[in-house]
């Protein structure tokens, strides 16, 4: 019973301040629209017991509670609109207590009051009501024990109506402020409920923002994925195309749903120059994959068939997590028009080289004549200048073979003949055709070779040329009574040449550069005028073209050290259209 | 005197294969491939040394599959002697003896070439 009466009294308090506000609102119309209807019957029924001036007076109640709810509904004043109200139950209720109107009535407003003055007031101002709906009984029971008037009830009765009504009040207070204890717990809770609710919704709010920011960057990046001018293509560590952006459907011809979902070999295969299918596995994908490395080669053409095949330019990133290629990224660009130029250029300088050695050769064999003395004796000195024409010639021969060498590693068309080679002999061979120099210069040539130095298989016009490279470099670079030294050495992968002076050095910014195209030594130029900056760049070429490595130590002023490895399985022999010259 | 045939356009050249060369063989000059073609079978030589750039309709390359087809030429030796080396493999192939680069060879190393397999060819 209290429990029911509990949440009947705590009903109006629950939820926010505002909640609370519109409920007491709602309390007021309804118990001034339950007194209107109460107060008409109560009029009628004064009507028909020939009490008129008690029917007028219900009816200005009745008007008067209209009032209220018009009042409240206008203003939204509760606090005056309830004082109203009370003010007007106190008055009915005495009123009802003093006519005696229906027996028993009075008593229901009397103990109605402080419920409804505590739902509308709060502690304080209800307590301050009921004492002055007290004091009206009070009053009334005095004003009947003095006889002023009269009621149907005993002064007696009277009296335990007023302590009851005093008691009630103090009951319903007691109600009440226990009740506030779980409105506060409710309001508290309700609270709670609120910020979470509030924040339930800023979350939401949140979400939907990021989901619009994703969607808007999933759009632009997207954009951006199909707008790359180069053919990509993103696959899972299955090969199974994820992506493929336009210029690769492009490229390949082939629509994205033929591509997107199926295996990457299925659709698309890598072939060789000469048409040749190159088997999965030996492919730059995998090679990637496996190495967990970023792979670029311009070997390979793109296709289906090979028929229809573009020559590509290829570079594949291992999408790495965790250590684990667990995708990749394929980007490729057609490189034909690259191609068509880089035979154009070879074709230019294998004919330039043809045109620049035919009067060369025309020189040097007369040079040649003229120097036997087979067109007749000449002076020491005519012999002298001749001989300065043909260093000169010969010099302008091995430029010319530079540029070819050159251009053919550079397009492959070198052919590559490794045979089981002593790299020790090509050194002293190499020390001996350097002899005249050597002396020439008073340098002390030292050669510390390994005398269990395996024999490789190496292409020895390749390898003659780097070992000769090398050395000439080391006497031209090296001041007079410089000192070089040769050295071979082994190990279980590799066989290793250094070639170390004591000569001018390189520049400690200039190292990184000394094997481009055409460099020369910053500090060299001064000293040593004659050189094409092509020897080194050759080196670097040939060693790259036998797997091997080239590293250099070098502090200026003091000398360089180079220091090559080649594995001991060799270098790996390859057709093409000419030999190293 | 043994007979050496020279396939060459370059006039510059010219004079000297007649000179040095005329020292130890018996040299008849030929400038366009019809003209060597002709040559080695009227003239019969006992070595050819051929380049492989040559005017007309007849590159060096077309002039040695043709001497190398005929029953009557192909015996004999041939060396291709040019400063185009991008073919030099090719003809190899194609049957050439020996491949030299003229700007990379000494006349008297082609002299002894020649010696080395007209001599051989006698034995």
């Amino acid at each position: 019973m209290k429990s029911l009466f509990l949440s009947f009294l705590s009903s109006g308090f629950t939820g926010a301040a505002t909640t609370q506000f519109i409920r007491k609102i709602r309390f007021v119309n309804a118990t001034c629209i339950l007194l209107i209807l109460f107060t008409h019957i109560l009029a009628i029924f004064h009507f028909s017991r020939g009490e008129g001036y008690l029917a007028i007076l219900d009816s200005l109640i009745v008007i008067i509670f209209v009032v209220i709810i018009i009042f409240l509904r206008i203003s939204k004043h509760l606090e005056a609109a309830s004082s109203l109200l009370l003010l007007l139950l106190i008055n009915i209720s005495q009123f009802l207590l003093i006519t005696n109107t229906i027996s028993g009535f009075a008593i229901i407003w009397i103990f109605s009051f402080p419920i409804v003055a505590f739902l509308l007031k709060n502690e304080f101002q209800a307590l301050i009501w009921c004492a002055a709906e007290f004091l009206g009984l009070f009053a009334i029971c005095i004003l009947v024990s003095i006889g002023l008037t009269t009621t149907s009830y005993a002064l007696t009765e009277l009296f335990i109506i007023s302590i009851g009504f005093f008691l009630f009040s103090l009951l319903t207070k007691y109600l009440v402020g226990t009740s506030r204890v779980g409105e506060e717990v409710l309001m508290r809770k309700s609270n709670e409920l609120y910020k979470s609710n509030m924040q339930l919704a800023q979350e939401v709010r949140e979400r939907k923002d990021t989901e619009l920011t994703l969607k808007q960057e999933n759009v632009r990046d997207e954009a951006i994925f199909s707008s790359i001018g180069e053919g990509m293509i993103v696959v899972d560590q299955d090969f199974i195309i994820v992506m493929v952006n336009k210029a690769a459907k492009d490229l390949l011809g082939i629509s994205e749903e033929h591509l997107k979902g199926k295996i990457f070999f299925d659709k698309i295969h890598f072939w060789s120059e000469d048409k040749k299918k190159i088997p999965r596995g030996q492919d730059i994908i995998t090679e990637s994959f496996h190495s967990k490395s970023i792979q670029n080669t311009n070997k390979f053409y793109l296709g289906k068939n090979p028929e229809d095949t573009i020559p590509v330019a290829l570079i594949v990133s291992p999408i790495l997590l965790y250590q684990k290629a667990v995708g990749g990224v394929i980007t490729f660009r057609d490189i034909s028009q690259e191609k068509a130029i880089d035979r154009m250029k070879t074709e230019f300088i294998s004919l330039a080289s043809h045109q620049l050695r035919t009067p060369l050769t025309a020189m040097k064999w007369f040079l040649e004549m003229l120097l036997s003395g087979d067109l007749g004796q000449l002076s020491d000195e005519q012999k002298k200048y001749i001989q300065n024409i043909s260093d000169s010639n010969e010099k302008e021969i091995a430029l010319v073979n530079s540029l070819l060498n050159i251009s053919r590693i550079e397009s492959g068309r070198i052919i590559i003949e490794p045979v089981p080679t002593q790299l020790n002999t090509l050194i002293q061979q190499g020390a001996d055709e350097q002899k005249v120099p050597l002396e020439t210069k008073k340098q002390k040539l030292s050669l510390i070779l390994d005398e269990s130095l395996p024999e490789v298989p190496l292409d020895t016009r390749m390898i003659h040329e780097v070992v000769m490279n090398l050395l000439t470099n080391a006497i031209k670079y090296t001041p007079e009574e410089g000192s070089i030294v040769v050295s071979t050495d082994h190990d279980d992968k590799n066989i290793l040449l250094k070639v170390t002076d004591t000569g001018y050095g390189i520049p400690e910014k200039e190292k990184g550069r000394i094997f481009e195209r055409f460099f020369r030594a910053s500090n060299i130029t001064k000293i040593v005028t004659d050189g094409s900056g092509l020897g080194l760049y050759l080196v670097k070429k040939i060693i790259d073209a036998s797997d091997g490595t080239i590293e250099l130590e070098s502090k200026e002023g003091e000398g360089t050290e180079f220091t090559i490895t080649l594995p001991r399985d060799g270098m790996k022999g390859k057709r093409g259209e000419a030999k190293l010259t | 005197m043994k007979k050496v045939l020279v396939i060459e356009d370059d006039k510059n050249l010219l004079p000297i294969f007649k000179k040095q060369l005329g020292e130890h063989f018996n040299v008849k000059i030929a400038t366009t491939g019809d003209e060597g073609l002709d040559l080695a079978t009227s003239f019969e030589p006992d070595f050819i040394i051929l380049d492989l750039i040559l005017p007309g309709s007849k590159s060096g390359m077309h002039v040695l599959m043709e001497l190398k087809g005929l029953a009557k030429t192909s015996p004999i030796p041939v060396m291709v002697l040019t400063n185009l080396e991008g073919q030099t493999q090719l003809a190899l192939e194609n049957g050439a003896v020996k491949c030299l680069i003229k700007a990379d060879t000494t006349f008297k190393s082609i002299v002894e070439t020649i010696k080395e397999f007209v001599d051989t060819k006698r034995e």
